[in-house]
Parts: structure tokens; C-alpha cells; sequence
């Protein structure tokens, strides 16, 4: 049975004197693939950012394993799994592809960090092989790869991740996918903000569908994919 | 980079030598009583320049040759690591230090004074290098820490007659290390070029303040009781002893900062000036380690300052002077910004290079700054990473990504 790890509850969040989310709520359970979905400024990057840590919110709690993590530090947060793989990708573009990983480490006993370069290398043998170049100098779906495999440095219980298809030619954006479901079925939840709906709500198990800072759709991933509305709204075509 | 390319580079800097070359010659002058301009000929100071310059640009360049060989990673892939950094090895700082210390007993009063002198330039390079080269903080200040540690000393010296200079080069560190922390402490806020504006306006106001109180004797300058300067220890003079303790305290710090860098707080710091949002969300420590950085690089300029001191037996308000901040930012950058050994030949070369012009030629004292800018024009042109630079820099100078 499926328990909740994550949650958010009636959060309110903005920047300056616009508020961004208004009274949204989520949960992610053990083992899920969760989606969030949504066009241009509908707030998805700001729930990661509460659930992160890098954005205050303004009223409302964020639960972790029951318990109320709402005023903890990105760096508390992070040494109890709750792990975000950013926008952008953001790896250190003159730093080598090991010298980033390392970077994911910094939470971490660093005692441990050769075993997990190697574990990266074993998952992402094309990271083993550029290991001394640095990172700027790799392909945007490589660096993709970096980032996800900087974020496992980390060792989530939650991996969260915020548009990792970006820029990514649709064959990549299929790798990047699947090493998602990989990393989910060895246990790991994962909460995925997207633009590219189709995709996600393939792999997704459930997903909520964000508009200007309101949940206006909740589902399965089927479902979402089934419903016209859905379709018609964020999906695309006809 | 193609030969093309250089060849297109060595156009401006032909300019540039056309635009210099009437200042070796020709020495511009103003009579004092009249205010007529005056215009000299000196045959002689062309060739006295070129004895001084053309020996030590020949040296230069032929460093940063041998780097550029020894530095056998391939252009592309590009590798984080260049192999000159085997020149950061304690075991090569040893037998300098060794060598350095056992020279002393030979070089001439003149000579030790200024190898002391390019032993304290090292050392303000090498810590501005710190949050310069590898926090990416762009400190243009860094003469108030120098001054803090000269001032730390002075004042000692004055408050407890006879204070050895021993605990006096601590002290200094420590002292410019707190107000390092104190300035870092509200201007971590700004980035860029606004922390540059802070830590420039942190240098001239505390040159104001050295200046006008009545503690720090203003602007006639501070002498200090001979006692607390570097003392004789046996046959060694004072200023053996000066020298001796300059090589020492390098090589100590050299050591430090090369660990630090290789550690953990070094690779933080590394990615606080690639990324800072990215470092955050590592669950790096941003603010508290650009503090540290800051703090470490002002001791390491309070450690200079306080040499200085100790071995010059004066100091006076200009040691927290605009040029002096210039003139060590300089070194950080001909060297190549975030590299060690890059620093300390940076330091060498600027120091010695004027100074031993201006013992050729006493009237190429007037055109100091503008050699200067025409060496800095030359290296942005013909080597952009400067004469040892680290890699990571090469790829941002030379734009690819």
C-alpha cells in the first residue's frame, strides 16, 4: 500500500505583491511517478521551488514523512532526500563531468563519493567516458544526463525534477524518459513538472494539471491522456 | 588558434609598439619655474629599456611557452586540469623555500630588499586570487586588508613598546581577516560589479580614516620602533631575517591555499563562481563560505602588510592606495586569474620588471602606468588567460562553452 511522503497543503506563494500560487495542494506517495502539468506561468517551477526550498511560502505547510519541513534550509531538506534537479539543467559548465558530480555530493559523506562516481559511470556509461571533459563542452542531452545523475549524488528519497525535455530532440527526450522509469523502479518517487505533457503522462502515474496557480485537474495518467478537455487545454492538436 | 587568427592579433599590438616606442626615447618634461613644456632627447634610454624589458619578456614568454608544452592536454576534449599544476607540489615549495632562504646569505642588501618585496607582492597575489580567481568575488579594495595588516603592527609596536614581530604577523592576519568578515558580512549580498564598487569604496575610506586620525599619525606616516621590527638573530642581519620570514610565510601560505583549493571548500568555492543558484541548491553553504574566502584572502593581505611593515619600518596611508589594489589585481591577472603558480609569476614579473627600470632609467618612473597598460593590452591580446593560466579560464576567455 501506497503511503504519502510528500505533501503540500494550501500554500500561497507569489513574488513582490502577486501571488503566483493561490491555496494549491499536492502529495506524492511511495514508489509514484507524479506529473505536473500546466502552460507558461501557471506556477509549476514555483511549487518545486516551495517544496525545495528556494521560494518562502506564504501561508501553508510542506510535509515530508509526516513531518512539517515548511521553514527548513534547501541544504536540510537535501540531507533528508528531498532532491531537485533544476530548471535548465544549471551543471557547472566549467567544472569536468566528475568534478560535478562530486558537487551533488556535498550533503553527503564524501567517503562514499568513489563508490557513487563509479555507481553514475555504471548507470550513465557515456558520463564514464567524458569524465575529464568539462561540462559545457558536452551535448544538451548529455548534460541533461549530468544533471540527473549529479541530483542521484545526492541520494533522493524524492527525486524532483523541473523540465528536463527542455531543448532536448524528441529521440533524447525519450532516453531521458525512460531512465526516469529506471530510476523510479529502483524505488525512487519521482515529481516531474512538465510542458511536454504527452510524454510525461505516459510514464506518469498520476498528475495535476496547474493553471494560473490553480490545481484545476487531478487523475491518473491515463485518464489525463484520455480526457478531451485535457487533450484540447495542454496536450495539443485535436 | 590559427595562425591566421594570431597574426590578425599581432596587428594592434604592432600599433601599440609604434604608439610606445617615441616614449623610450624621447623624455617629456616640465620646467618647474617657467610651466614651459620641455622635450628631451635620450639616446640612451631606448637601449637601457629594451636591456631590462627584452631579457625580461624573453622570460615570460618563454614560461609561458614551456607551460603551454608541458600543459600537453589536447585542446578538445577539453580537460579541467592542466599539468603545470605539478609546480603546486609541497615538495617543489620545499626546495624553493630552502634554495630562497640559503640565497639570502648571498644576495646584497638592495637585492634581499627587493626579493622581500616580491615575496609580499606573491602573497597579496595569491590571496586576492582567492576570491578573485576562485570564488569569482571581484575585490578592487584589497590595499585596505594590505593596510590593516601594516597598521596592525604599527599600532602594536605603539601600544606595547618592543612587541615582537613574531606575534605581530599573526595578529595581522587575524585582524584583517575580522574586517575582511565585517565588510564580507553586508556586501555578500551584492555580486559582480557592485561588490567590486563596495570593497573600492571600503579601500578609499579607510585610507580617509588612516589619514585623519590622530592614532595612525595621518598622512606623515607611521615609523616603527626598530624593536618590533625584524630583528638580527646571530650572524643573520635584519634584513636577511626579513627575507627569510617573507620565503617562509609564502611558502606556508602557497601550501594552504593549494589545499584549500583541493578540498572540499576549495571545490565549493569553484562552484559558487560558476553557478551560484546551482551551489545553493547543492546545499553549498554560499553565504558562509564567500565569507570564508573573503576572510581568508584579507588575513593573507594583512600577512603581507604586516611584513611589509616589519621590514620597511614605516607605513603610511598610501599603502591602502587605488594603485596598489590596481597593481596586485594586475599581477592576479597577467598570471592567470585562479592559478596559483600563475600568481606568483605575476607578482614577480610586475614587481621587478618597473622596479629594475627604474633603476635603469630614473625618468621611466612618469611612464610606469603607461607600460603597465600596454603590457596588460598585450597579454588581453596575445594571451588572454594569462602566462600560467588555468584552463577552466582559457574556455571562458577564449568563448567556447
Amino acid at each position: 500500500m501506497a503511503t504519502e511522503i510528500l505533501s503540500m497543503e494550501s500554500i500561497r506563494a507569489g513574488y513582490g505583491p502577486n501571488d503566483v500560487l493561490h491555496g494549491t495542494s499536492l502529495r506524492v506517495d511511495s514508489g509514484e511517478i507524479v506529473a505536473l502539468l500546466g502552460g507558461n506561468g501557471a506556477g509549476k517551477t514555483t511549487t518545486l521551488g516551495i517544496l525545495a526550498g528556494t521560494v518562502a511560502p506564504r501561508t501553508g505547510t510542506v510535509r515530508w514523512m509526516g513531518k512539517d519541513i515548511s521553514r527548513h534550509s534547501i541544504a536540510d531538506r537535501l540531507r533528508q532526500g528531498l532532491v531537485l534537479c533544476p530548471e535548465g539543467r544549471r551543471i557547472f559548465p566549467r567544472l569536468s563531468v566528475e568534478e560535478n558530480l562530486v558537487a551533488g555530493t556535498w550533503i553527503r559523506d564524501p567517503k562514499a563519493t568513489p563508490r557513487k562516481i563509479r555507481e553514475a559511470y555504471d548507470r550513465f556509461p557515456i558520463l564514464g567516458q567524458r569524465r575529464g571533459q568539462l561540462g559545457g563542452t558536452l551535448s544538451g542531452g548529455e548534460q541533461q544526463l549530468l544533471a540527473i545523475a549529479r541530483a542521484l549524488m545526492s541520494e533522493p528519497k524524492l527525486l524532483m525534477l523541473d523540465e528536463p525535455s527542455l531543448g532536448l530532440a524528441p529521440l533524447v527526450v525519450e532516453r531521458i524518459f525512460s531512465i526516469l522509469v529506471e530510476i523510479n523502479a529502483c524505488g525512487t518517487p519521482v515529481l516531474l513538472v512538465e510542458q511536454n505533457a504527452n510524454q510525461a503522462l505516459k510514464i506518469a502515474h498520476r498528475a495535476y494539471v496547474l493553471s494560473t496557480g490553480t490545481l484545476v485537474r487531478e487523475g491518473t495518467g491515463q485518464e489525463l491522456l484520455a480526457s478531451d478537455e485535457i487533450r484540447r487545454a495542454y496536450l495539443g492538436g485535436d | 588558434m590559427s595562425t591566421a587568427a594570431t597574426l590578425r592579433r599581432l596587428v594592434p599590438l604592432a600599433l601599440l609598439a609604434i604608439l610606445t616606442a617615441p616614449f623610450l626615447w624621447f623624455h617629456f618634461d616640465t620646467d618647474l619655474t617657467t610651466g614651459t613644456p620641455l622635450l628631451s632627447w635620450e639616446p640612451s634610454h631606448g637601449w637601457k629599456f629594451l636591456k631590462v624589458v627584452v631579457p625580461g619578456f624573453a622570460t615570460g614568454a618563454l614560461v609561458a611557452f614551456l607551460a603551454r608544452l608541458w600543459d600537453r592536454t589536447p585542446r578538445t576534449p577539453l580537460v579541467a586540469r592542466a599539468s603545470h599544476e605539478v609546480l603546486e607540489t609541497p615538495w617543489m615549495v620545499l626546495v624553493l623555500v630552502a634554495t630562497l632562504s640559503v640565497s639570502g646569505l648571498f644576495l646584497s642588501p638592495k637585492g634581499l630588499s627587493m626579493g622581500t618585496f616580491v615575496a609580499i607582492y606573491m602573497l597579496l597575489a595569491l590571496g586576492l586570487n582567492v576570491t578573485i580567481g576562485f570564488t569569482g568575488l571581484l575585490v578592487l579594495g584589497y590595499s585596505a586588508f594590505y593596510a590593516i595588516g601594516a597598521y596592525t603592527l604599527a599600532l602594536l609596536s605603539q601600544a606595547f613598546p618592543g612587541f615582537p614581530v613574531w606575534l605581530s604577523l599573526p595578529a595581522a592576519f587575524v585582524t584583517a581577516s575580522l574586517a575582511g568578515l565585517l565588510v564580507g558580512l553586508p556586501c555578500l549580498r551584492l555580486r559582480g560589479d557592485y561588490l567590486a564598487i563596495v570593497t573600492l569604496g571600503f579601500a578609499e575610506a579607510l585610507r580617509e580614516i588612516l589619514r585623519n586620525l590622530a592614532i595612525t599619525r595621518g598622512d606623515k606616516g607611521f615609523p616603527i620602533a626598530s624593536t618590533s621590527q625584524f630583528p638580527a638573530i646571530g650572524p643573520l642581519a635584519a634584513k636577511q631575517v626579513a627575507w627569510i620570514a617573507a620565503i617562509a610565510t609564502l611558502a606556508l601560505v602557497c601550501l594552504a591555499v593549494h589545499r584549500l583549493y583541493h578540498s572540499r571548500t576549495g571545490r565549493a568555492w569553484i562552484a559558487i563562481r560558476e553557478d551560484e543558484t546551482a551551489a545553493a541548491m547543492m546545499g553549498i553553504p554560499v553565504v558562509r563560505q564567500k565569507l570564508l574566502a573573503f576572510a581568508v584572502s584579507a588575513g593573507v593581505g594583512g600577512l603581507g602588510g604586516a611584513i611589509f611593515a616589519g621590514c620597511w619600518g614605516f607605513v603610511d596611508p598610501s599603502t591602502a592606495s587605488f594603485e596598489q589594489s590596481v597593481l596586485v589585481l594586475a599581477m592576479v591577472i597577467l598570471g592567470g586569474i585562479g592559478s596559483l603558480p600563475g600568481s606568483l609569476l605575476g607578482a614577480a614579473v610586475l614587481y621587478l620588471v618597473p622596479t629594475l627600470l627604474r633603476d635603469q632609467i630614473p625618468a621611466i618612473a612618469d611612464y610606469r602606468l603607461f607600460f603597465f597598460g600596454s603590457i596588460l593590452v598585450a597579454m588581453m591580446l596575445l594571451r588572454p588567460q594569462g602566462l600560467l593560466g588555468s584552463p577552466r579560464h582559457r574556455l571562458e576567455m577564449e568563448g567556447g562553452s
